[in-house]
């Protein structure tokens, strides 16, 4: 278990100090996979770098299975780390070394004999489909392959986490797909609990099982990634959720909202899994004659769930409103009211990317 | 044979070949003793920088203005500033091997800055994955620094070896010898164009030797498996 507790870090620019991480508490259970997504500069690398002390904390403690670790020093820092492997978004392979050597590389810092390590490195590279590279040089290796020497090098001394730093950033789709497959994998089959920074909501809806959105130094929300998906808090949250599930209304939609005279509800629905959406939607009209105009609807994959989306207009009056909006709750939806305000809000300030 | 290329040169054919191997003697000891003394400044200088792994802003100085204090001496005057140091080292003050220590200072601390540049190019990324492996300072250095900055540092050597030639012309006024010496004491000062010219040749032929060779190592090391 991995725990943050009262974090504070500040970094001194050239005439102003710039909070990096302001009160964070962030806890991470074993075998997890666990997303923290926001915009640049809002503090999720520093937060990545204090879990194998890169960046030692100002304030609070991290704790490691219970134990404080900031205070380690020499040997016992090394060893810390070297429970935890670490990949990069450039990748930061040795480029005057082979394949092999790179991975070798945390095995020979550790002092481990050069048979166990010839042993060990061909296993890791087997893992990560790369066994005809061992003797490539980084440099002949498309990005997705120099990522997975970088992950193969990061598991070499049996980590029990994983630290993932825009891992996916430099890669194109197909290849980010193929990486954060390996990724799942590794927690998945090895058991390792995967830290993983990003910008792109992409990647925490296809691998992560929890999530932590960063805005300026602090966690603005978190929680399991559906639930964050189909209930966002948080503005910041919002926009980041609209890049994968995008509930914008389209603005000639948006105008006859405005025209529809009143009495009527604007609900967004959020429905997971096998929830029967259309059904319901009937079953509104039929029993209490509320009319539903739909403004957008989406269906999502995350992870291995699926997650529906809707905005709807209904037309009604306020009891059959009150009891439509009771009879979906029922059916499985989570029910956000809206209003026109917060609608032209989404529709203007887009996705955050 | 030696009387033809008396009458044309002025010289003994044999003079030549000695000062030929006595610019060699020079530069190449000068060079790997300029080169040992040129990796822990560089090192020192890379770790202890405000952004280095080691930061030490009083070594860092120190070290820095010490390189600059010695960079900042011509070659001619270097000469005869470490006379002492000379003398006390070599026991005495001229001659080809008492070249050797001003040739040494003034190519250490040159090298030194080259190196450092050299060392400065490698990536972040690469020392902030090393410490993430759990690397110690020294591991850093040895395993990641010195080798990502290889073929680099086989170039600045290279341009080393050309500026210890040129310096090597003004050992001749220790007593150091050499082509140089052979060419302004027997070729400029006693009006022998056709000496001077040999002699011009051979040093463009040695300079061009040490950049191709110094040009291969470097290809060689980047490409290394």
């Amino acid at each position: 278990m991995i725990e943050l507790t009262h974090i504070h870090k500040r970094f001194h620019a050239a005439d102003r100090e710039v909070r990096a991480l302001d009160d964070v508490n962030l806890t991470i259970d074993d075998g997890e996979i666990v997303g923290i997504v926001g915009t640049s500069g809002a503090g999720k690398s520093t937060l990545l770098r204090l879990v194998n002390l890169l960046e030692p904390p100002d304030e609070g403690e991290v704790l490691i299975d219970g134990r404080g670790v900031t205070g380690l020093r020499g040997k016992r820092l090394a060893a810390h780390r070297r429970g935890i492997g670490m990949v990069f978004q450039q990748f930061n392979l040795l480029s005057s070394s082979s394949v092999f050597d790179n991975v070798a590389m945390p095995l020979k810092l550790a002092g481990v004999p050069a048979d166990e390590i010839r042993t060990r490195v061909t296993e890791l590279l087997g893992f990560v489909e790369l066994s005809d590279k061992a003797n490539a040089r980084p440099g002949q290796l498309s990005g997705g392959q120099k990522q997975r020497v970088g992950i193969a090098r990061a598991l070499a001394n049996r980590p029990g986490i994983l630290l993932a730093d825009e891992a996916t950033s430099a890669l194109d789709p197909d290849t980010t797909d193929s990486i954060l497959e390996l990724l799942a994998r590794v927690n998945r089959e090895l058991g390792v609990t995967i830290l993983i920074v990003t910008h792109e909501m992409h990647v925490i809806a296809k691998v992560c099982h929890k999530v932590a959105v960063m805005s300026r130094g602090r966690i603005v929300e978190s929680g399991p990634v559906l639930d964050v998906f189909a209930n966002p808090e948080q503005d910041i949250t919002r926009r980041f959720v609209r890049t994968i599930v995008d509930d914008r209304v389209p603005r000639r939609l948006m105008e006859q909202v405005r025209e529809t005279p009143e009495p009527y509800a604007l609900w967004r629905l959020a429905a997971r899994g096998d929830v029967n959406g259309s059904e319901a939607l009937a079953q509104v009209h039929r029993q209490f004659g509320v009319t539903t105009r739909l403004l957008s609807a989406t269906i999502q994959e995350i992870g291995d769930d699926l997650l529906g989306v809707l905005n709807v207009q209904a037309l009604g009056a306020a009891l059959p409103l009150r009891q439509a909006r009771q009879h979906l709750f029922e059916a499985g939806y989570d029910i956000t009211d809206l209003d026109l305000h917060t609608l032209e809000i989404a529709a203007q300030e887009g996705t955050a990317a | 044979m030696n009387e033809i290329f008396d009458t044309h040169f002025g010289i003994a054919p044999d003079r030549l070949v000695d000062a030929g191997a006595e610019t060699l003697y020079m530069v190449g000891w000068a060079l790997l003793l300029g080169t040992l003394l040129a990796i822990p400044i560089a090192v020192t200088l890379v770790l202890t920088r405000a952004d280095g792994i080691l930061p030490n802003r009083p070594v860092f100085a120190a070290l820095g203005a010490l390189v600059n204090v010695v960079r900042s001496l011509p070659f001619i005057i270097l000469m005869v500033v470490a006379m002492p140091l000379t003398k006390a080292l070599v026991g005495t003050r001229i001659g080809t091997t008492a070249a050797l220590v001003p040739l040494t200072l003034y190519i250490g601390p040159f090298i030194a800055r080259l190196f450092e540049a050299s060392l400065l190019e490698v990536p972040r990324g690469i020392v902030e994955a090393a410490q993430s492996m759990g690397a110690s300072t020294w591991q850093i250095v040895r395993h990641f620094l010195l080798p990502e900055a290889w073929p680099s540092i086989v170039l600045a050597v290279t341009t080393g070896a050309v500026t210890l030639v040129s310096a090597t012309a003004m050992a001749g006024y220790i007593g150091g010898g050499g082509i140089g010496d052979i060419a302004l004491t027997y070729g400029y000062q006693a009006f022998n164009a056709p000496l001077m010219a040999l002699t011009v040749v051979a040093l463009i032929v040695l300079v061009q030797s040490l950049q191709s060779l110094g040009n291969h190592l470097a290809r060689r090391a980047r490409n290394k498996a």
